[in-house]
């Protein structure tokens, strides 16, 4: 009897089965048991990844470097002219010169993250849209860790990215600050107000949220780390204010943030090897629990 | 045995496509198309509502591990796409051009419709789900289609037949 009525609504049952165990993952999903899942999930399918990266980027750089080819010839012969006049002139010093500049700006760039920091380069991008996280290609070997800030150039100028929400031995998921797991403290650059950049998930743009509604606010102006939320330290730029209103009887203004960082061009990010103390890590968490 | 597999290497290879830096390639003011969505919609369409929904719920869960999105949303989402769109099976051919493109129409208006109804009850959908509709989704509903006429033919190349009743 049984059989009969399960052979004849199978599909129907399996259906429901199935939605039952979504709806029962989505209710555990907030605990850290989803998220070590992830871990071992991400550490078996990284390597696939990797090669898949790899692969496209070496038919990419193949592309490119055939439609170059004839630029290239005729860059060669420019420089072969080049060459035979820096002979002429007996003297190579100019390009010395120039190669210096790079390697100064180079240094410069490395010294303005002045803190202990590992370049990794991204393998992967979320497979939903905006950029709300992305995979890159140093893990716990590299030092790395679970919720260490991730920066990066734009530019010249250096900007909040995100921060590592998964660390395996060969690679990291960074979730980046347009994610709506993302809260920052931050401060608004030029009238010193507090707020907290929160990211929208579906939009380019972040929300920015509890500026009080007197702060001199205006479309354009920067907005920077405070240093509250103890994961990124202070000072760092973060992007810009857009689309700021102001309701009477409000508390605090509306506006959005749009992030300095442009997300589709990122290929190399700095991760910032700082970990937030243990007493504040132990606080947000009973924070999070109630 | 032959379908299951070639389900499966689908699944695995559009899904890892989807998370390299190829899609941001075909993608339109960060809008990229979703091509696992479009091989739900494909298997649901040539192998029927069981194969579908599994195909669906399996699709979901591999790229859940990717995103920050919540575990189980994509999951249930590709779920009922994989099962509704099983209801068009027969009734129309997996070699028209326009069949594709209108079956992969339909599969993103109902993701749509899936994660409205998924905001009512988690909150970490409904913050991102007003900003979903009004910019994502409509470009999903062009670019998805769009891309679903190439996919299609080329799924049918590798896809067994569909199996008689």
């Amino acid at each position: 009897m049984n059989g009969v009525f399960f052979n004849r609504n199978r599909r129907i049952l399996v259906f429901l089965l199935l939605l039952a165990v979504s709806f029962s993952m989505m209710g555990i999903a907030s605990t850290d048991f989803a998220v070590d899942f992830k871990g071992v999930f991400l550490t078996v399918v990284y390597p696939f990844e990797y090669v898949i990266n790899k692969i496209f980027t070496f038919f990419q750089s193949l592309w490119k470097g055939l439609g170059d080819i004839e630029t290239l010839q005729e860059e060669l012969i420019r420089t072969q002219m080049h060459l035979k006049r820096y002979e002429e002139l007996g003297s190579s010093i100019d390009a010395l010169e120039r190669r210096n500049e790079y390697l100064e700006h180079l240094l410069e760039e490395r010294r303005q993250v002045r803190y202990e920091h590992v370049l990794a380069g991204i393998v992967g991008k979320d497979p939903q849209n905006y950029y709300q996280s992305f995979i890159i290609d140093k893990g716990t070997k590299d030092g790395l860790a679970k919720r260490m800030p991730v920066v990066a150039y734009e530019n010249g100028k250096l900007g909040v990215v995100g921060r590592i929400s998964v660390a395996t031995p060969t690679a990291s998921l960074v979730v980046t600050i347009r994610s709506q797991q993302s809260y920052i403290g931050v401060l608004l650059d030029s009238s010193r107000y507090y707020g907290l950049v929160r990211g929208n998930g579906r939009a380019a743009n972040c929300l920015v949220e509890y500026v009080d509604i007197d702060a001199p606010a205006r479309n354009g102006d920067w907005v920077i780390t405070s240093g509250q939320s103890d994961i990124y330290p202070s000072g760092l730029s973060i992007g810009i204010l857009t689309n700021i209103s102001r309701e009477s009887g409000q508390f605090f203004l509306r506006a959005e943030l749009q992030p300095m960082i442009n997300f589709a061009r990122l290929e190399n990010v700095y991760v910032i090897k700082k970990l937030p103390s243990a007493d504040i890590e132990e606080l947000e968490r009973e924070q999070e629990k109630q | 045995m032959k379908n299951t597999i070639v389900i499966a290497i689908m699944i695995l290879f559009f899904g890892l496509l989807q998370s390299t830096v190829f899609v941001d390639v075909l993608s339109i003011e960060e809008i990229k198309p979703d091509l696992l969505l479009i091989v739900i919609a494909f298997v649901a369409f040539k192998y029927g509502g069981m194969a579908g929904q599994l195909a669906g719920f399996a699709a979901g869960i591999f790229q859940e591990f990717f995103s920050p999105a919540l575990l189980g949303s994509y999951a249930f989402v590709f779920t009922v796409v994989g099962y509704g769109i099983s209801f068009v099976q027969h009734k129309m051919s997996v070699d028209n051009y326009i069949t594709s493109a209108l079956i992969v129409f339909i599969a993103t208006i109902i993701k749509g419709l899936m994660f409205g109804f998924l905001a009512l009850f988690f909150g970490e959908i409904s913050v991102m789900y007003g900003s979903y509709i009004v910019s994502g989704f409509l470009l999903e509903l062009v670019l998805n289609p769009l891309f679903a006429i190439p996919l299609f033919w080329f799924m049918n190349r590798f896809a067994a037949p569909t199996p008689r009743k």
